[in-house]
């Protein structure tokens, strides 16, 4: 509803004032901003007050540090940019093999590989900012102090739009507790909220009983959106070897396969919070992506799909546009919760509702 | 990139040689570098698979009467995903990506390259042979091991001959070349070679790797290898294929962009 009532005036004329509080630094610090194609749709959207040209993401941990993208597509057609999970040391992470192909997906367990804070800050922030798409930073604790403290200095780095929490990694030991447990995720969040100013985005585990009831937890400490959802912990074994697939023994589960487990918690959970949903699992097409946002999401996020075709992104980015053009649509944001439910006759004993 | 099926044809028993017309591949790629390959599937198989270049063909492609550049591979229909390739027809299209990955290392004039292969680890060794050919240096002719399970394992002897190498062939049941494991006939090569200066490049299943490697550390030849992994991207997005190195700090080098080629010393061999 916020959203609607801030139309009143046009983005480009606030955005010229520089009036956008939360808009990284680093969106606006780059000279002649090519302007896109003018477009007979607007693909524009807000989440938690980051703007974005258009509501497509890329997912955390199938998209690197950019970098390993740019000669694959322009960067910069991105709604937002969201990186690969940083922690507070370098990690090395698990033993090979670390990915195998499932039916209509793929189970990792990469044990977030990552350089550590610091290198990150030092070595691949510098490029990130250089590129317009607000850039949102995923951090991941072993401790709520941990979460503070990442949040905290990634917080004071020029360019940085925002926070997202991988509080949901199965792949690391004590990595999924934080969102299985409500109160966990709220001192979690609670804890980040604190640290900074800027938007909280945890993301959340579909490996739970009640989606809702960890949601709720978030915005209870403070979140200003919510990322769903994270893999689901899968399996597989090696009949002939009857050893697991994955090093790790069990991995996340992600791709086309676990889209519907997806677009039924994002419908879930934006319907009872207050606060946008990002939604994210499996979506490959242009479709997949319009899913969720008629189940409620304000922004989504391509994952696995960049693994396959590094220039998914900005094929469903292209897409929508379609989408909309061809069904009227002027603007985007008339289609999130757009969700219509046929009335199911009394009968049925149950309700779709 | 976008690209056609030009052929996909039988070489052995269940072997192809598949040919991928794709205009905007460059013509010059460096033996090592590795394509990703992508049907037009749509759920299962998912990921693209990683194949290393065989040959780009067709020279210029810019010129419509030209002939067209083909990027060809060789594979061994094993899984979904080759079973998957093996389909594909003439014309049919398809998703490539690369090259990717770096490549072998050229040797130093006067060094006698030994180049080992087994089974489908043939195409970046018969790539290697044709690099040294054309290349402007002079190399002393390799010398080539080629093995596999049966003759039907045996690949590509001919591009070897033509690069001037001398082939030795080993199968394990001994129905071409002699019998037995490559490494029973490297063994002895590399021991009683009368060149001093020898350097070793190698293709093939891990369990040939593994005892290449070895034998390179013992008889203290330089040796390199092309590795396979597990891979979802190829260009190092996902960090899924993810190989465990010696003296680095971070303990794992990635396949798809530390390698596929790496000193076997560099490598944990398991």
């Amino acid at each position: 509803m916020e959203m609607r009532e801030s139309r009143a005036e046009s983005r480009e004329e606030s955005a010229e004032r520089g009036e956008l509080s939360r808009e990284p630094r680093g969106a606006r610090r780059k000279e002649g901003d090519e302007r896109q194609a003018p477009s007979a749709v607007d693909l524009a959207v807000e989440v938690a007050g980051i703007r974005m040209k258009n509501p497509i993401l890329t997912a955390s941990g199938t998209f690197g540090y950019a970098r390993e993208f740019e000669q694959y597509m322009n960067l910069n057609r991105l709604g937002a940019l969201v990186v690969k999970t940083i922690t507070r040391l370098p990690r090395p992470g698990n033993p090979p093999p670390r990915v195998v192909e499932t039916p209509a997906g793929m189970l990792n367990a990469i044990g977030l590989q990552n350089v550590g804070i610091e290198t990150f800050i030092r070595e691949k922030l510098p490029y990130l900012r250089t590129l317009q798409p607000p850039l949102i930073v995923n951090v991941a604790g072993e401790s709520v102090e941990d979460f503070r403290e990442l949040t905290k200095r990634m917080a004071d780095q020029e360019g940085v739009a925002g926070i997202e929490l991988n509080i949901s990694c199965p792949n690391v030991a004590g990595g999924l507790d934080f969102s299985t447990d409500p109160n966990l995720a709220y001192r979690v969040v609670k804890a980040a909220r604190e640290a900074t100013s800027l938007p909280i985005i945890p993301k959340l585990s579909p490996n739970v009983t009640d989606i809702s009831a960890i949601a709720g937890a978030v915005t209870d400490g403070g979140a200003d959106a919510i990322s769903l959802i994270n893999t689901l912990v899968g399996m597989a074994v090696d009949v002939r070897t009857r050893q697991p697939k994955i090093g790790n023994v069990t991995g996340g589960l992600s791709g086309p396969a676990i889209r519907p487990v997806a677009v039924r918690m994002v419908w879930q959970v934006a319907r009872v919070v207050r606060v946008p949903v990002i939604g994210m699992g499996g979506i490959v097409t242009a479709d997949d992506a319009l899913e969720f946002l008629i189940a409620g999401a304000t922004a989504v996020a391509v994952g696995t799909a960049n693994f396959i075709d590094p220039a998914a992104a900005v094929k469903v980015i292209e897409g929508l546009e379609r989408y909309c053009v061809a069904n009227e649509i002027p603007d985007i944001r008339e289609l999130i919760g757009s969700l219509q439910i046929p009335r199911q006759g009394d009968d049925y004993g149950w309700s779709a509702r | 990139m976008r690209a056609s099926v030009a052929y996909n044809r039988p070489i052995s028993t269940g072997y192809l040689h598949l040919g991928l017309a794709a205009p905007d591949f460059p013509t010059m790629f460096r033996a090592g570098e590795f394509v990703m390959v992508r049907p037009p599937w749509t759920g299962d198989p998912f990921l693209p698979r990683a194949f290393s270049i065989y040959r780009v063909s067709g020279g210029g492609g810019v010129s419509p009467e030209g002939p067209p550049r083909i990027v060809e591979i060789l594979y061994k229909v094993l899984g979904k995903g080759t079973q998957c390739l093996a389909r594909m027809q003439p014309q049919q299209e398809i998703e490539i990506l690369g090259p990717l990955g770096n490549a072998f290392t050229l040797p130093d004039q006067g060094v006698l390259p030994v180049l080992v292969a087994g089974g489908i680890g043939v195409p970046p060794i018969a790539a290697l042979a044709r690099q040294f050919r054309i290349s402007n240096f002079e190399f002393r002719n390799p010398e080539v091991f080629l093995g596999g399970k049966t003759s039907e394992d045996i690949l590509c002897v001919k591009d070897f001959e033509e690069a001037g190498a001398s082939v030795h062939v080993t199968t394990e049941d001994g129905s071409l070349g002699g019998r037995g494991l490559l490494t029973d006939f490297l063994r002895p090569f590399l021991f009683t070679a009368q060149v001093t200066r020898l350097r070793i490049y190698a293709c093939g299943p891990p369990g040939m790797l593994t005892a290449v490697a070895r034998l390179a550390e013992e008889s203290a030849v330089p040796c390199e290898v092309s590795v396979e992994a597990n891979m979802a991207c190829g260009f190092g997005a996902c960090m899924g294929c993810a190989i465990e190195v010696k003296a680095d700090v971070r303990g794992y080098k990635l396949v798809c962009k530390d390698g596929p080629v790496f000193d076997s010393r560099e490598i944990v061999w398991r």
